[in-house]
């Protein structure tokens, strides 16, 4: 009878404490910290230039640190005379993109560097006309294309000088995408007076790009152009 | 077995029911979602489903571009038998620039119950600028955090929502990458977030309510409440542990307090009696039995 007191007195005491302790508690369940990686995507771009045989032949070439692209004739060019040369832009990277590109035409002249060197350097002349040197699409004038597109490219003449001509490809490129040619040969104007006797041609070819996702935002932020797309993604138009 | 042996095996296992009845029970994991889910089952474990790993919880953030709207929808799912309140601290660890990120970032934080739909962190229903070195609307002024600026206000637990049970609330996760600010060099940039989620709920209020004999001791229990905290300057509502936290040291929110708050001198002064109790009837016992001797 006495155990049996003394059990129960046991039991009454940790019941108490158990309704006690109970009455205070807040219950806490805690989960494992998780993670959410946040990434950007990247836009970048490559000018092609022509077949390598046309790189051997007529055309000395550099690339440049920025991804522009020099191009130079070797030898002086007659009145009349063409030569095959073509350009194009591919999407290196993993985003959807419009481009862009601006080709400058100038004249000049090899000159070694120093007497006796026999190494070479092109020293332009900006004193003679960049527009006799004709940029040709399909047999078309790049820079006489006012309205529609050539192989894609639309022309902004607003844009461009006797010197620089500036060309958007209309298409959006995909990732690993190129864009056709813009252009295919270059022809030099046949009424060359005397003073371009001699003379060398050199292109400069500057690509860039901006994101399709909001694209019109883009192009007026980083082009200073509107653009008017159409539902299926294709430029229409451009205002400056 | 002798009567007296049986009686003795009985009263240990009642007192050994008692201190293991405050276990909850654990309920069988359910159907998974499209995006990734927390559950509470009434575990002290909150689960995580429909997810990769703890380091890819969800992937709406990956490859975004500037200008464009990123939203991270998480579940939270309530399998347990009571109303409980989640809570959710979400950490900035990574911005995308690591030193002088200057773009700006567009950030909203909502809570969508059906229909209804509750904005945590957000300018009204619009998203909060925060980064970016000027600008109308940014939350913070001192510039060049980047994303990291959202850690002055969302960091730290803060509640998201109650659910009573068998309820589902959707937290969206809102971020854009300003179009104007992100320029070049955000391209292949990396940043990581953190998520960490809390459930808590009051347990039942008990009422000890003893009757002399003859009837048997019996024990009543009430009507479970709940109480909830608000921070007074802000008006939101935090745990009991940061109210607690906040009451000693005032207003300014630090990580979460988890330890257990459950004042102790009361209890050791039970535990105290009860020790004394079974000391007297021990000494009571000794004396009877020189008695009998």
């Amino acid at each position: 009878m006495k155990k049996k007191l003394m059990l129960m007195g046991i039991t009454a005491a940790l019941l108490f404490a158990t309704i006690i302790g109970g009455s205070l508690a807040y219950f806490q369940a805690n989960g494992d910290a998780v993670q959410n990686q946040i990434t950007t995507r990247q836009l970048a771009i490559r000018l092609s230039q022509g077949s390598e045989a046309e790189q051997e032949t007529a055309w000395e070439e550099t690339a440049r640190a920025d991804g522009s692209m020099v191009l130079q004739l070797k030898e002086a060019v007659m009145p009349g005379s063409e030569v095959s040369k073509s350009v194009t832009v591919s999407n290196t990277a993993d985003t959807e993109l419009y481009t862009r590109v601006t080709v400058t035409r100038s004249w000049g002249q090899w000159e070694e560097t120093t007497e006796g060197s026999q190494i070479y350097e092109f020293m332009k002349d900006t004193s003679l006309d960049g527009s006799k040197i004709g940029l040709l699409s399909g047999g078309e004038a790049l820079d006489a294309l006012t309205t529609g597109a050539v192989n894609g490219w639309i022309y902004d003449e607003e844009y461009s000088t006797g010197e620089r001509l500036v060309f958007y490809y209309t298409s959006p490129l995909a990732p690993g995408e190129a864009a056709e040619n813009l252009l295919d040969l270059l022809a030099i104007d046949p009424s060359l007076g005397n003073e371009y006797a001699g003379k060398a041609v050199e292109l400069t070819v500057e690509a860039d790009a901006i994101q399709m996702l909001s694209a019109s935002d883009a192009a007026l932020s980083e082009w200073g152009v509107v653009l008017h797309i159409g539902a299926d993604g294709v430029i229409t138009g451009i205002e400056n | 077995m002798k009567t007296e042996t049986k009686k003795r095996l009985a009263a240990a296992a009642m007192a050994l029911a008692l201190l293991l009845g405050s276990a909850a029970p654990s309920r069988a994991a359910e159907e998974t979602g499209q995006v990734p889910e927390v559950i509470f089952d009434g575990t002290q474990e909150i689960r995580y489903e429909n997810y990769d790993s703890s380091a890819n919880f969800g992937t709406k953030f990956q490859n975004m571009l500037p200008s464009e709207e990123r939203v991270q929808e998480i579940l939270l799912k309530n399998e347990s038998e009571r109303t409980v309140d989640f809570f959710m601290d979400t950490e900035i660890l990574e911005s995308l620039q690591q030193v002088a990120d200057d773009a700006s970032y567009h950030v909203k934080l909502e809570v969508v119950r059906g229909s209804e739909s509750t904005v945590i962190f957000g300018a009204g229903a619009q998203a909060v600028t925060v980064g970016g070195t000027s600008g109308e609307g940014r939350a913070v002024q001192d510039g060049n955090q980047g994303l990291k600026e959202l850690n002055d206000t969302l960091s730290g637990y803060r509640m998201v929502t109650t659910l009573g049970r068998g309820e589902e609330a959707v937290v969206r996760l809102s971020i854009t990458l300003d179009g104007e600010t992100g320029s070049n060099s955000y391209q292949a940039q990396t940043g990581q977030i953190q998520f960490r989620f809390q459930v808590g709920y009051n347990e039942p209020e008990v009422v000890n309510q003893v009757v002399n004999r003859p009837n048997p001791p019996q024990v009543q229990t009430v009507t479970e409440q709940r109480t909830v905290y608000r921070d007074s300057v802000t008006g939101e509502i935090v745990s009991p542990e940061e109210a607690q936290r906040m009451m000693v040291t005032g207003n300014n929110r630090t990580s979460v307090n988890t330890g257990d708050q459950t004042p102790v001198i009361p209890l050791m002064a039970m535990a105290g009696g009860a020790a004394l109790v079974i000391v007297l009837l021990l000494i009571k016992k000794k004396k009877e039995e020189k008695q009998e001797g």
